[in-house]
């Protein structure tokens, strides 16, 4: 990476879905050369190839429950564990952890009322000796993100330079706000065209809007009246920027599990956004989740600021590489006549037919 | 009138021709009676086969169903949702007995998120015949949590 490719890393957080000619204005540099460039962020891999912008989904606003999942598991069925997650068809995330829990982190967004089915599928994987134990956590608010700053990051040292004693500071000094609440569900409103917009969307978010539309079968107009809808009832919670695995030369990939009460939950959802690192924030039951992508060096920093302020701490190393990000409506089949299909049989015993299969 | 009862009767059997050549299949998408091959896919999936850090191969499974010491010949068409089909190059694969399972690693063919529908296409002595169409789709990839 040099200069420019890190002035184009910045612009992109900036703006996720800024298009080319906003990006080589910003970057002050020809079309062309943009271009050129990115394909080679690409191409090293520091970006993702299959889709380098991501809209996050907000589920609720979709009639989705979101649910969080520490499993703990046998190493030797970690890759069994992948597949299972693979079949589901309500899996959102999974990323391999190393530390209080050895296992994963996986997160599902099920149809409302339908955790307890979540749950019987997981006592399944018990009871067939996959997965040792889990443990649920339902993230109560919106969550919070951040995308990496690469003004932090000097390039000649190879460095990040961000001040953690301000950081520290200002989650003393700010008052902190109330969490946000989720929006409404406006699924009533939508259809499986929509589900193919966002699922689009979700893969590559900076997609041409009339290859989208090409794609799902409607003509553009209806395609920007849907963005239009998506926008005024927040059913896209924030545009991610997805990197490749050339990224953990920079930074590594670490889990906190908080415990504390809700006014530390506020601060740390008001402090999380100022990090110039990748972060994902969930407030939950509990305390909260963070996921945060620091450099290894920082790592003991942070989990002290943590230490000091949460009454429990439990510390996870994450595999980036191994992580999976799964498309939205990934599942065929999963929406159907305008809802979603929460059977026992699609959601409990077809996946694990399927995987003894 | 004699010219056109002949013209009459060329029509109805260019038609004929034209409805028994939509209603037919080719001699290769179905095996006739009493075939000996067959060939099937079960699973197809995308992976990172040459460990190069991008899950861009794809991994095909299957079955075909053949004569005992059989060379039959293999490829296979992949369909993705962006842009031109791919052809294979031809793999063969020697059968033991009735049937034979197999394992074909396809390299650098996934270029674009979405779903992906794909066939094979064996041959043998004369017989053709082809599997069952297989859709997957990549799923998604590395990324923080959401």
């Amino acid at each position: 990476m040099d200069e420019v490719d890190l002035r184009i890393l910045v612009a992109l957080g900036e703006r996720p879905l800024g298009d080319y000619k906003w990006l080589s204005n910003r970057v002050a540099i020809s079309y062309s050369t943009l271009l050129k460039k990115l394909s080679k962020l690409v191409d090293s891999n520091i970006l993702w190839g299959q889709g380098y912008v991501s809209a996050q989904i907000n589920y609720s606003s979709v009639g989705l429950e979101f649910v969080a999942i520490f499993i703990e598991a046998m190493l030797e069925n970690w890759t069994k564990i992948e597949k299972v997650c693979d079949l589901h068809p309500y899996i959102r995330y999974r990323i391999r952890c190393l530390g209080s829990v050895n296992g994963f982190l996986a997160l599902f967004a099920v149809p409302v009322g339908t955790v307890s089915l979540l749950l019987r599928f997981l006592d399944e994987l018990i009871k067939a000796g996959i997965i040792v134990k889990y443990s649920l956590h339902t993230p109560m608010n919106r969550w919070a993100y951040t995308e990496y700053n690469f003004n932090f990051y000097d390039i000649e040292s190879g460095t990040w330079k961000f001040d953690w004693n301000n950081w520290q500071k200002s989650i003393e000094d700010t008052p902190a706000p109330p969490l946000r609440k989720y929006p409404p569900s406006v699924l009533s409103q939508m259809n499986e065209e929509d589900m193919q917009i966002l699922r689009q969307l979700s893969i590559n978010a900076r997609m041409e809007r009339k290859i989208i539309a090409k794609t799902v079968g409607i003509p553009p107009y209806q395609l920007s009246r849907r963005l239009r809808f998506y926008a005024e009832n927040q059913v896209i919670d924030a545009y991610r920027i997805i990197f490749g695995s050339a990224i953990l030369g920079l930074t590594t990939s670490a889990l906190f599990e908080c415990r504390d009460s809700v006014s530390v939950t506020e601060k740390f959802a008001l402090a999380v956004p100022k990090l110039p690192f990748q972060s994902t924030f969930f407030p939950t039951q509990n305390g909260f989740i963070l996921y945060v992508a620091i450099p290894a060096s920082d790592f003991p920093i942070i989990a002290t600021i943590l230490q000091k302020y949460c009454s429990s701490v439990k510390i996870m190393w994450c595999d980036y590489s191994a992580s999976m990000r799964y498309w939205f409506n990934d599942a065929p089949g999963s929406f159907r006549c305008g809802e979603w299909v929460s059977s026992r049989e699609f959601m409990v015993t077809d996946v694990l037919d399927k995987l003894l299969k | 009138m004699k010219y056109d009862r002949r013209l009459t009767a060329i029509l109805l059997f260019m038609t004929a021709l034209l409805v028994s050549s939509l209603i037919v299949p080719p001699a290769f998408a179905q095996a006739s009676q009493g075939q000996t091959l067959s060939i099937k896919i079960t699973n197809a999936f995308p992976a990172d086969v040459e460990g190069d850090g991008l899950i861009n191969d794809v991994v095909v499974m299957g079955k075909i169903y053949c004569k005992p010491h059989s060379s039959v010949r293999v490829y296979f068409i992949l369909i993705p949702p962006i842009g031109k089909k791919i052809v294979t190059d031809a793999y063969t694969i020697y059968c033991n007995g009735f049937q034979k399972k197999y394992e074909i690693h396809l390299y650098d063919v996934i270029k674009f998120p979405g779903y992906y529908t794909i066939m094979a296409y064996a041959s043998w002595n004369n017989e053709n015949a082809v599997s069952n169409a297989f859709v997957f789709d990549p799923g998604g990839g590395p990324g923080p949590p959401g």
